[in-house]
């Protein structure tokens, strides 16, 4: 749904975002939340494992 | 809106709170300064960056439960009733999103509920959500220079998240069970924000373990000193300035008061029970100078410590400051200030915590002390406006603050601190620590400048 025109009795419009896809959206983001977590958690052992390895130039390049 | 002075009402609401919400950002730029200012120069990029990502990382939690959780765990649940419903606060709600108030399009919602909730969701939640920032601000300061950053940021979304908001759901709601049951009451947060936080970070502290070097082989401390005194300063002089957000932000500002017939408009605090913004001022005040004055003394005038405990000043008169006289709150501030610095050094020298910058002892010692002060100088004081609530006594104020530190600060953050220690998840590298967490970033401007002062020479031998 979605508003076309501010006319009319403005006291009857409720959402004005283009709403039905809320569920889908709210999966979509926690995923992707959830998704930051573990990308990250990978992107900094791996940080620490090459720099105590004393390969910080791979950390770098990665960068 | 029906009419005038209701909508009056509302859009006052609604903008009262969105300017709350920018002044209680200033807490979180205090913060980045002073963290940063007080970690190791090594150290202190990466420090900013475990700072600055709890925000959007909180924002996203806070977004899909947080919010849902405040109204939701009221009654526990299952100490006076079961999971109260909330319908506007789920994340798929349309009233979780740009809303002009009409009639729902979804069954679980009425029209009381979009008439109400379409202007105030937003910046309610908003305001909440600041103060999930503070919490996880708070404890990151602690762990400051050998935590990991993940693991940091999943402890951020359990507190900021969860287990702050259940306790303000508990003790902070007009109908939470403590508020109920225990005749608890803590207006400005000394325990719901601050006492939770000292026990959340004492509860990391202990498995995270001391810095390389803090100790002595004596066992007395070493000072890792700031790395730049003055910021750190300034970083708790902006963290002041939030402050007045902050406080704010726990007052609802035009609201009908009068019980039964007739109207009387007035600012609330936090259960709804009237108060004044003027009676914040004096007492916010007052309780930063106790603060001050006796955190010059006891500190023999260090700086740090001496903002520390105007702060430590302020989070000691927070449960009671609605209430008291401008005087008690002075007393009161300079008495948890010094309780907060002696504790910080007994705590540090009998069971080598390495509190980065004393937040245990500003938040969490202060913060108990506030709650359980406010229970005797306030004892037989209604707790809130509903007459059939418990009053405050000291005994349900000591019940408040062990709930807020050990239950739901200490226990959880030491249980699952241990387990990421255990799974070697929660400590950076030794190497690292030694070398400092900004060492990827120092070779890599390192190896920029190298690179392009060889371009320029290049440039200059071919003209």
């Amino acid at each position: 749904m979605k508003i076309e025109n501010w006319t009319g009795d403005i006291s009857e419009i409720g959402a004005i975002y283009p709403s039905g896809s809320e569920s889908a959206l709210v999966l979509i983001g926690f995923i992707l939340w959830i998704a930051w977590f573990l990308i990250q958690a990978r992107m900094e052992n791996r940080e620490y494992e090459e720099i105590s390895r004393g390969e910080p130039s791979e950390v770098i390049s990665d960068e | 809106m029906s009419d005038e002075t209701t909508a009056l009402t509302v859009l006052f609401t609604e903008f009262y709170y969105w300017v709350m919400i920018v002044l209680m950002f200033l807490i979180k730029v205090g913060f980045c300064v002073y963290e940063v200012a007080v970690s190791r120069y090594k150290n202190r990029l990466h420090t900013l960056m475990q700072v600055t990502m709890h925000i959007p990382l909180v924002t996203v939690g806070f977004f899909f439960f947080g919010w849902w959780i405040y109204f939701a765990f009221a009654n526990g649940p299952g100490i006076t009733g079961g999971l109260v419903s909330a319908p506007w606060a789920l994340p798929w709600s349309e009233l979780m999103a740009p809303h002009l108030g009409g009639p729902p399009a979804s069954d679980a919602l009425t029209a009381d509920d979009t008439a109400y909730w379409s202007r105030l969701n937003g910046v309610f939640w908003g305001a909440f959500l600041l103060f999930s920032w503070t919490v996880a601000a708070i404890v990151s300061s602690a762990t400051i220079e050998r935590i990991r950053s993940n693991a940091f940021w999943i402890l951020a979304v359990l507190i900021g998240c969860v287990l702050w908001i259940i306790d303000a759901s508990w003790g902070w709601h007009p109908d939470g069970w403590m508020v109920q049951k225990l005749g608890y009451h803590d207006a400005y947060a000394s325990g719901v924000i601050h006492a939770i936080a000292g026990g959340f970070a004492l509860g990391v502290l202990i498995p995270l373990g001391q810095r390389i070097g803090r100790f002595r082989p004596d066992g007395t401390a070493r000072d890792i000193p700031p790395h730049d005194p003055w910021f750190a300063t300034v970083g708790l002089f902006i963290i002041f300035t939030g402050f007045w957000g902050f406080y704010a932000a726990c007052n609802v500002p035009m609201i009908d008061i009068q019980a039964g017939a007739g109207v009387s408009f007035s600012a609330t605090n936090i259960y709804l029970g009237p108060t004044t913004l003027s009676a914040i001022t004096f007492n916010f005040l007052l309780s930063l100078s106790g603060g001050f004055l006796a955190g010059f003394l006891v500190s023999r005038g260090d700086p740090f410590w001496t903002y520390s405990c105007a702060l430590a000043g302020v989070i000691s008169a927070s449960a009671g400051n609605d209430l008291y006289h401008p005087l008690q709150a002075m007393l009161i501030g300079a008495a948890g200030a010094t309780i907060a610095y002696k504790m910080h050094y007994w705590v540090e020298n009998r069971f080598k915590i390495d509190d980065g910058v004393g937040a245990v002892a500003v938040h969490g010692y202060a913060g108990c002390f506030g709650v359980i002060i406010a229970g005797f100088v306030l004892w037989g004081y209604p707790a809130s406006p509903n007459p059939d609530y418990a009053v405050i006594t000291p005994w349900g104020q000591i019940a408040g603050a062990f709930i807020m530190f050990f239950v739901l600060g200490f226990l959880p953050a030491f249980i699952v601190a241990s387990l990421m220690k255990k799974f070697g998840v929660l400590r950076i590298p030794e190497a690292i620590e030694i070398k400092g967490l900004d060492v990827g970033q120092e070779i890599a401007a390192e190896q920029a400048a190298k690179e392009i002062s060889e371009a320029e020479r290049s440039y200059q031998a071919a003209n």
